[in-house]
Order: structure tokens, then sequence, then C-alpha cells
């Protein structure tokens, strides 16, 4: 009963098969297999796929993985070729693989390769290899097609004016959008891998001769320092990247907007992508890129200046708001109009709790309505509505928890952060508002000063590779006009302080 | 090494040497009688010598940053000697703010029973953004700056129909005795002038990292306008303070004479209280950051985080021991005035008569 259980049991080898994947192909084309399926794991893996036919009176492979690979273009550019052609010279054997990729096979992307771990990563990418017994080196055949998304408007990064085309989880698409969007020969993308146990393909992108040395230099040490096993997507590779990483704000940007990632392109900054995510990041970064949209500079300039604005008012109110009020009511509320204290008094009256604790209870309802909204499924989604308006807001206002004043201050609260266009600084402000709370409620103006005090101060010290957090402000630097209020294109006659001195951009443009 | 760049000090400077004096001016010279503007101006005209003197020294190489310079007036041990002197000096700046910040709370009524303690938020605060280096402080003052503006705009564009021009007269107050020895008071918040030139390097990463460096009228320009905007803002709250002379005038009375004058509307505090408070705040940075960064500068051994927060406790202790209340902050400004004052009087003298001529080195 054991033995059977053990015969039928699948012992999974614990780690990659690095012995094997050192090794180069021989000139046997039963070992190749052999070599190929024992590093494919193809007795267990059902998806990998070798067709052995004859070509050239010589036996020979192709061996693919299943829906990574187009079997339309295996079948029309390899199979068919190979099988119906006939050499018009003689040819020894370790030619033989040669002749077919310059003669006979048409697919446009191919190169030879002979040692294991090179042919292993090319089939885990969806491309095919051709092996023809004699030769020592098998064709790499680009017959990558799987399902991807198309290109669709971006979810996080919505905009009334500008491009409605977003990134999607295919590196390729991703990088053609960009020469879409910004046709120079100066582009440069350069491929990387990261991880060090499974790689994933990412793409350092640039403008040469625009773009910093230094800068590029430090990223690119740092992309290639990077020493986990596995690099799953841009969140996480922008997690190994920032130099930061307990700050409360994002130092690096990440964009789901090719408009954007190219605007960012010519001032200078660096691009790096990934494959599986729709997202760019990029470096260096200040904390003007992260309060910024990309239709600013769609819009007019009396608009994008008012927009911008608008949008900055939101984020101190967002910030300060809460903690302003609790800090007038409690501390200074001789400030207070009279009327206005005599109407916050009056409906005070019944509630039982602190101004703080009534104002901790709103906070973390509107987070956990905050969450709600993003994680429930869309046939429910407009019960959330009637539970935030009705249950928490009206009910909790009728029971006498909270007063009917603190439903405002959270409401235009939450209204300023959702007026922040980068999700993880929306966040960032999130939790610096507790803490202003907090120190407004036990200081008065005096704690929120504080505090404001050494939260500016630490992230004026923060730089972004090489370029401080608050550049061109504090530091301040030489800038276009384009911070707070964008004035016309005509007065953005400097490039940003990002790119390197005398490019030729910036020349162009005197 | 750790220094503020030229743009940086200018922010720093003039956020907090204006409020210094502004406050040593208004809140710490009640005997001025509303001619603290007067005070103001002569403490500016007195400062001239030794602006006159760092200016002098900047043209031996204006490439060079301040502690070369003096290195090279009066040698290193010159240089360290005079750095230990502005870092005892600006210790007992920072004590002195961290006293007025803690009067500022207790007026404003917060409920800190214990006054020592309430001395304890303000120089842990600059303590935290101290240690973060010159990009922190400089910063900071840098982002403030953009806010003063603001604030001084509403507060000022409200009083304007309020303004009671009668109450400057008579226009010599108390007298011009009076005036002289509350000028002595005003010139050693400005003094602190010459710990900003020794902390700052006189360059500036500009776009595309290219250094520029500063002129030397920088200097001379930035403390004009301290001096200028500060007595106007002294003369502008003194038109809404009548003069009174007969009532013995804690800071908590004349916190008071500022923001619930009868003339000023009650929602005007809230800006002034930020105003007041933020501005004070980078004062107190400014203080406890060129204290340490000068001690360092005469111990180079010493390592810099941990001189902050030494210069910290220090202070602390000056702060509670009551050596930096307004009284005794009144008796030995003078005494603070020449300390900071004199060193770079004689470099600047020092510096013809040294052996060698121009290419003397020590």
């Amino acid at each position: 009963m054991l033995s059977k259980i053990l015969k039928g049991a699948i012992f999974l080898p614990e780690i990659p098969n690095a012995p094997l994947e050192n090794r180069s192909l021989s000139a046997s084309l039963k070992e190749n297999i052999e070599l190929i399926k024992a590093v494919m794991q193809a007795d267990i893996n059902k998806d990998f796929v070798v067709r052995e036919f004859v070509s050239l009176e010589a036996d020979a492979c192709v061996a693919f993985l299943e829906g990574l690979s187009g079997n339309a273009l295996i079948d029309e550019y390899i199979l068919r070729p190979c099988m119906e052609h006939n050499a018009s010279k003689i040819l020894s054997k370790s030619e033989r693989a040669r002749y077919l990729l310059k003669n006979v096979i048409s697919i446009n992307q191919a190169a030879m390769e002979c040692t294991v771990d090179e042919i292993s990563a090319a089939l885990l990418k969806g491309m095919a290899i051709f092996m023809i017994d004699g030769c020592t080196e098998a064709i790499l055949l680009d017959t990558r097609q799987y399902e991807k998304r198309p290109v669709n408007a971006p979810k996080t990064e919505a905009v009334v004016l500008g491009p409605q085309e977003g990134f999607i989880e295919s590196l390729r698409t991703n990088l053609t959008l960009i020469r879409r969007y910004l046709a120079s020969t100066m582009l440069v993308t350069e491929m990387h891998s990261v991880g060090r146990k499974i790689s994933s393909q990412c793409a350092v992108v640039y403008l040469n001769g625009v773009v910093n040395t230094e800068i590029l230099n430090r990223v690119r040490t740092k992309l290639l320092n990077i020493s986990e096993p596995l690099v799953r997507n841009t969140g996480h590779l922008m997690q190994l990247m920032e130099e930061n990483p307990n700050l409360l704000f994002p130092q690096i940007l990440q964009t789901e907007r090719p408009d954007r990632a190219v605007a960012a392109l010519t001032d200078g900054q660096i691009l790096i992508l990934m494959d599986a995510s729709p997202y760019a990041l990029v470096f260096p970064t200040t904390i003007f890129d992260l309060i910024h949209a990309s239709d600013d500079s769609f819009m007019r300039w009396q608009y994008g200046s008012f927009v911008r604005i608008v949008r900055l008012l939101g984020i101190l109110i967002s910030l300060y708001l809460p903690a302003v009020y609790i800090a007038l009511t409690v501390h200074h509320s001789h400030m207070i109009p009279l009327g206005l204290l005599t109407s916050i008094a009056e409906t005070r009256v019944n509630v039982p709790f602190p101004i703080i604790v009534e104002v901790l209870f709103m906070e973390f309802a509107f987070y956990l309505i905050n969450e709600a909204g993003t994680r429930i499924p869309s046939q429910i989604g407009s019960a959330l509505g009637i539970v935030g308006a009705l249950i928490l807001g009206q009910a909790a206002v009728s029971a006498s928890i909270i007063s009917p004043i603190l439903i405002i201050i959270v409401a235009l609260t939450g209204l300023g952060n959702y007026v922040v266009p980068n999700y993880s600084l929306g966040i960032g402000i999130e939790i610096l508002r507790l803490l202003f709370l907090i120190a407004g409620g036990w200081l008065g103006l005096y704690g929120v000063v504080l505090a404001s005090f050494i939260t500016f101060g630490r992230l004026c010290a923060v730089s972004s590779f090489g370029v401080p957090f608050f550049a061109p402000v504090a530091p301040w630097r030489p800038h276009n006009p384009d911070l707070i209020a964008r004035l016309p294109a005509w007065f953005q006659k400097q490039f940003s302080f990002y790119s390197r001195e005398n490019s030729w951009l910036k020349e162009e443009k005197k | 090494m750790n220094l503020l760049s030229y743009r940086s000090a200018c922010a720093l400077g003039f956020v907090a040497l204006s409020v210094r004096a502004f406050e040593t001016a208004f809140i710490d010279s009640p005997e001025l009688a509303n001619a603290g503007w007067a005070g103001v101006l002569l403490a500016g005209t007195m400062y001239i010598p030794v602006l006159l003197s760092i200016y002098l020294i900047i043209h031996l190489d204006k490439e060079a940053s301040p502690q070369e310079l003096m290195t090279l007036c009066i040698g290193k041990r010159g240089m360290k000697a005079v750095a230990l002197i502005l870092s005892a000096g600006m210790l007992y700046e920072s004590a002195a703010v961290s006293r007025l910040l803690m009067a500022s709370i207790l007026y404003g009524a917060q409920e800190i029973h214990i006054t020592t303690v309430a001395t304890l938020p303000s120089l842990i605060a600059a303590a935290i953004v101290a240690c973060a280096g010159a990009g922190a402080i400089g910063g900071v003052a840098g982002m403030w700056i953009y806010f003063i503006p603001l604030l001084l705009a509403i507060i000022v564009g409200r009083h304007i129909p309020v303004y009671q021009a009668n109450y400057l007269f008579p226009i010599w107050g108390a007298g011009f005795n009076a005036i002289f020895f509350g000028s002595t008071k005003i010139l050693s918040a400005f003094t602190a002038f010459s710990a900003l030139w020794m902390i700052q390097s006189g360059k500036q990463t500009a776009a595309s990292q290219k250094v520029t460096y500063a002129s030397p009228k920088v200097f001379l320009i930035l403390f004009g306008v301290i001096v200028l905007v500060t007595a106007i803002l002294s003369a502008l709250v003194s038109m809404l303070v009548p003069q009174s002379l007969s009532v013995p005038q804690s800071r908590e009375y004349r916190l008071s004479m500022l923001l619930s004058n009868g003339l000023s509307p009650t929602f005007l505090q809230f800006p002034y209280v930020l105003l007041w408070y933020g501005s004070l705040m980078i004062a107190q940075g400014f203080a406890l950051f060129s204290a340490a960064r000068l001690l360092t500068m005469a111990f180079p051994k010493l390592r810099f985080n941990r001189t902050v927060w030494g210069c910290a406790l220090s202070a602390a202790i000056l702060a509670a021991m009551h050596i930096a209340d307004q009284n005794v902050a009144a008796r030995i400004a003078p005494y603070i005035s020449v300390m900071n004052s004199a060193p770079f009087i004689i470099a600047a003298i020092a510096v013809r008569f040294r052996k060698g001529g121009k290419h003397a080195r020590f």
C-alpha cells in the first residue's frame, strides 16, 4: 500500500535545476530534447510542447509553451517552410540551423543561442526554440502571442482633457506607446533583468543628451544591485529602489499615463517599466510632481492655474482642517467668531464625547468607507452610498454621537484628499492628518505648528536620487513658472532642473 | 560639510532675525513706548561696522567659505575660538527663544502647568529638524517665506482702517536714552547675523548642478531688508497699541497688547498666532542648528547629531534655570552683542596687519 502511494507521488524538485541550466547544447538532438525537458519539467508541465519533425533530411524539433506562443505563427512560418524546404546545396551538420534561419524561417526576430539558461529564459518569455540534429545551437524565434488587455483609459489617473490611453501589463505595448508619443532617435530603452532567482524583464527609458548622467548612473546602479530573489511588479520595485523607504511620502512617481511618462522624459527624468505592471516609475521625483496632474498643461494657462490652486487648497484643507478645528474649539475658542462659536456649542450640547474622539471616530469611518469602496463588488456598490450617507452620517447625528458640523469638516477633508492626483501621496496625507490631529488636540495651534515644522523640516532634507524633494522651492533653483500657477507655455523657457546642463532640447529652445 | 547654501541662509536669516528683532523691540522693550521702529533702525546702524567687516573679509576670496576666510584672517585657532564664542551666544539665544515660546503658549492658556516643561516641545522639535541637516532648516525657512506675505497681507490689510498714527507720538517715545538702551537689546538679535554668515557656504547649486557663488553685496542687502521690514512692522503694530509706561509689562501682557488690543478683530489672532509660532520655531531651529554647527566647527571630532541633542539639553537647562528670562536677557544683551560682533571687526583689522601682507598664511 505504501509503495503504491510512493510510486504515485510526484516529488517536485525543491530548487531550480541550476546544474542543468549552466550546460550548453550538444550536437545530438535527442540529448538536447531530454535536457530541455528536464529543465522545463516537461513530465509535470503539460503546457510545454515539443514538436518533432524532419527538415533538411535531419531530425528537428520546435519547443514552446502553449498559450505564450502563437500556434499559427509556428505552423505557418516555422513548421511548414522547414518541412517543405529542399536544400539547394550540400550542407554540413553544423550549418543546418544557420541555413534555415537565413533562407527558410520567416520570423522577423530571431537569434542563435547555445546555453540552456538563455534558452529556458526565452521559452518562459513566450519564444519558440528550433533545434536540429547535428547543431550545438538553437534558434530563438519571437513567436510571442498571448492574451492581453487592450489599451484603455487609465483607471487611477482620470483626466477630463488629454489622451485617454493608459499603460497595460505588456512591456512591449508600453514601450510602443512611449515611442509613439515621443518619436526621437535619442530615446533610449535599456533592457535589464531584475530578480536573482526568478528574473523579470524591465526597461530603463530616458532621453539621451537630456538626462542627467549622474542621476542615470545612480538609478542604474540601484537597479542592478537589487538582490531580491524575485521582483514581482513596479510596486515592489519602487519599494526596493526608494532611498528613504520609511518616509510617509513616496519619492518615486508611479504613473499609468504614457503622456505623463513622456513629459517626464523631456524634463530629463528617467522611467522604469516592467512586464506585468501597467505603471511606469519616474525618477527622480519631487513633491510637485506628485501634486501635478497631466491635464494641467493640456488646458489653457488660466484654467490650469485655477485648477492647480484649487488642488493645493484641497490638499491643505485635507491636511489641516480637522487639526485646526480641534485646536480652535478646544484651545483657542476665543478666535472663533461668536456666532459660529455659539452654533458649534449648541450642536455639541448632547454629544457625550470629547471633540477629538468625535473627529477620530468620523475619520475612521471615512477610511472604512474609502477602503470598502475600493474592494466592494460593483453589484452591491450602490449600497455603500446608502451605508455611508444615511447610516454613518444622518443616523450618527440623530443619535447625538457626533455633531452636524463635524460631518461638514470630514466631508471637506475627504474631498480635499480626493483631489490629490497621486494615490500613494493621498494615503500619506491621510496618515499625516492623524498626527496633526493629535498634535492639535494636545497643544492647540502650537502643536499643529510644531508638527508641521518637524514634518516639513524632515521632508526638506529628503532627496530623490540626488534631487531635493522640495526643489525647486527649497532649495530654490531657477525653474519654469509651473509649480503652483501655470503661466503660459511661452514663458516656460527653461527646461527642468532635472536635466543635464546644456541639453540639446534647451539649446533648441533658445 | 553640513552648511547652508547662501539662498537658504537668506531665507533663514530673514525669518529668524526679523521675528527676534521684532519681538525684542515690541514684546521685550515696553520702555521704548512705541518708538521700537527707531530702536530697530538704530540697532541696525550699530551693526554696520560688523557688516562692513564681513564684507571686507568676503573680498579676500569670493569662492572660499566663511570658515576658510576666517582661518585666512586670524588663523585656525582664532577661527575655532570665534566659532566657540558664537556657539555660546546661539545656545543662549536658543534658550531665550524657548522661554519666549513658553510665554506665548502660556498666554494662549495652554494646559501646561509646569512651565519648565513648556520649554521642551520647541527644543525637541528644533533638534529633530536640526539633526536632518542644513537642507532641513534652510528648506523649511524657504517654504515659510512664501506664506509670510499672505499672512501679513491679511493682518495689515484688515488693520488699515483702524491704524492710529497718533499712537506713534511723541515720535521719540520715552526719549533718546530709552531708545539707545532698547536698541542695545535689539542689537543682540541682529548680531545673530554673524552666526548666520559663519554657517553658510557662500555658494549654491543651481539648475543642472552648476555652482554659483554669492556676491558680497547679498549679505548687505539681506541685512538691510531685515532691518527695514522689522522697523515697518514695529511701527505698524505700535499704531494699534497706545503708549503705556505705567504698569509692569510682562511678555504675556505685551502679547495680549499685540493680539487683544481692542482694535484687532479676534479672528485675526489666527493668522497672527500662525505667523508668530511659525517664525519663532524657525528662529529656534536656526539658533539650535547654528549652536551645534559652530561647536562642531570648533571641535571637528564631535558628531553632529549628538552635538545637536547636547545643545538642546543645555538650552533646556538654561531655560529652566531662568537665566534666559526676559529681564536677565535684557541685562546681558549688550554683552552678547559685543561677543558676536567683536571677533569679525578684529578679524577684518587683523588681516590688514598680518605678517606677509596679502600672501600670508597662518
